[in-house]
């Protein structure tokens, strides 16, 4: 895949502008490379996000992934000045799982390797 | 069909759910219009007579400004515009592409574009240089194949190529061929590019690309041969005809739209929150139905805009209201692009040169590229761009020649780089 390093750079940026831009206190950001995937793990505490956002998130990183988006407009994730471009994120990953648990967001994504 | 998320209902009646469509039902809605059209054609024209206005269109040059009304007559402006959509819709159905906001913009882009400056003979380097990009980078086809579409921008190149080469008609055509194609294998690294400088804030991004790459083209065609006049070509009257069928369809999407989310406009106040910087997919944000309403809300008052402002349907206008129409679905809504809107028609009133109404309205219409602009720094800035974008669009033409079809988009880009970091720091608090 061309450019995936910085891919994979901008949406760990994107992630994390996302979490800061919600005051989290603590974030843990993890990647891992495995033969036919990138697993992305974010764990973010005492963050400000509503159920009614939270619902939101789940919807938006659980649709599906747009290669032909992720190709023009790669670029432009981490590059916002509100994080609120998780879209663009969504685009660039094929599956997700969000989840609340004693106030700690977890966002898991799978971006698989073609 | 599915249904999805039953909505609650306080009244007590059975929840409505919204409704979302698969693919190929997707697939179905798009392809109404360009068929639709394809049956109006020959209401407008025999066969014969739809056949000579579609050679007519290919001589015509298609640098701005040319209006295909005006050239081949009404009918095989429709014609060429239907062949053209259908041909890309048909492309995406066969790369599996699930339509999204994107594609859904870029369909009516090149619909619209189709009434002045692409055909159905100029288009096809840029797709075939995609796809050698595509097969040299080891990817599939269906990354790059929106970048090819819009990539169409640089058409009239193409026949602008054909005319300068005086090598016979075969060779001419074969060097504009692979120098077309040229172009379309660098677009995609060009268009992302260009992204970082204004940072998503111009959403005809192509434009932009396209602008620059069409300066150097032109200065290098202008230095070693005669340089080539801009067109003006608009055709005269109004086709009130293709007026009403395309208010018949924007009530529709409003209508079909309100039915898909759940019998409701419920969502579009949120809708109107979204600054439109790239990438907001109003589809994946919102839904398709209110994504629907937004198109169709956009397209009348595109409509309502030309008419107030005095003008026609023209080829140039219908342009206009189709690509903002599109882009409904992809970062444009009521709330970002009226400030840019009436700020062009404010300074159309004060600018000192007397300039055809039709170039004021598609300014205007066009001019939207930098609804996002308006959408995260309000309605003042919104309306101040509007002064500077209707200044440089009416003088940077001249810099590519008319050969860039997205001029708004070049001119977008340059003020949407230049003017962020004005307006961010003039903004307080924390960026």
């Amino acid at each position: 895949m061309r450019y995936e390093n910085k891919k994979l750079a901008n949406m760990i940026d994107e992630l994390s502008t996302y979490c800061l831009e919600r005051h989290s206190k603590h974030i843990k950001l993890e990647m891992e490379e495995q033969s036919d995937r990138i697993l992305i793990n974010v764990e973010a505490s005492e963050l400000d996000i509503d159920p009614e956002e939270l619902a939101k998130l789940k919807s938006l990183l659980n649709s599906h992934r747009e290669v032909e988006l992720e190709e023009y407009y790669w670029s432009l994730a981490g590059e916002g000045h509100q994080g609120d471009e998780l879209g663009l994120v969504a685009s660039m990953v094929d599956f997700a799982d969000i989840y609340m648990e004693n106030n700690i967001l977890y966002i898991k994504l799978i971006r698989l390797k073609h | 069909m599915t249904i999805k998320t039953p909505m609650e209902n306080p009244r007590g009646r059975p929840p409505a759910a919204k409704i979302s469509l698969h693919k190929k039902e997707q697939y179905r809605l798009l392809l109404i219009m360009p068929l639709i059209m394809l049956v109006m054609a020959f209401f407008y024209d025999s066969p014969s007579g739809l056949l000579h206005g579609l050679n007519e269109i290919r001589k015509s040059g298609d640098v701005l400004l040319t209006d295909y009304i005006a050239v081949g007559g009404m009918g095989a402006a429709i014609l060429n515009s239907s062949l053209v959509t259908l041909f890309n819709i048909l492309l995406l159905r066969k790369l599996s592409l699930k339509p999204n906001g994107l594609i859904i913009s870029t369909i009516f882009l090149l619909t619209g574009f189709s009434f002045m400056g692409k055909n159905i003979f100029n288009i096809w380097p840029f797709y075939i240089g995609g796809y050698i990009y595509a097969r040299f980078h080891d990817i599939d086809y269906k990354n790059v194949v929106l970048i090819s579409m819009l990539s169409t921008t640089l058409s009239p190149l193409i026949t602008l190529l054909v005319n300068v080469f005086q090598y016979g008609a075969a060779v001419s055509v074969f060097l504009s061929v692979i120098i077309g194609s040229f172009l379309g294998f660098v677009m995609p690294a060009v268009s992302s590019q260009v992204l970082m400088a204004h940072s998503g804030y111009s959403i005809y991004n192509m434009g932009f690309a396209g602008g620059l790459i069409g300066i150097l083209v032109y200065a290098l065609i202008s230095s070693l041969g005669d340089p080539v006049a801009a067109n003006f070509i608009i055709s005269e009257g109004s086709q009130n005809g293709f007026m009403i069928f395309m208010i018949i369809m924007f009530i529709c999407m409003i209508g079909y739209g309100y039915h898909l989310n759940a019998n409701s406009f419920s969502g579009f106040r949120k809708l109107l929150l979204h600054s439109g910087r790239l990438v907001t997919d109003i589809t994946r944000l919102d839904g398709l139905g209110l994504a629907l309403v937004n198109m169709g809300s956009l397209g009348i008052i595109a409509i309502l805009y030309t008419l107030i402002m005095g003008g026609s349907i023209n080829g140039p206008t219908i342009a206009a209201i189709l690509t903002v129409t599109g882009f409904g679905a992809f970062g444009k809504h009521i709330g970002n692009t009226l400030p840019i809107l009436i700020g062009v028609a404010l300074s159309s009133l004060i600018i000192h040169t007397d300039i055809p109404v039709t170039l004021i309205i598609i300014t205007g219409l066009f001019g939207t590229t930098l609804a996002p602009i308006a959408g995260e720094f309000g309605t003042l800035a919104g309306l101040i761009l509007g002064f500077f974008h209707l200044s440089l669009t009416l003088n940077i033409g001249a810099l590519h020649g008319g050969v860039n079809l997205y001029n708004n988009g070049l001119s977008g880009g340059i003020i949407a780089t230049l003017f962020v970091p004005v307006l961010l720091a003039l903004k307080k608090g924390e960026h």
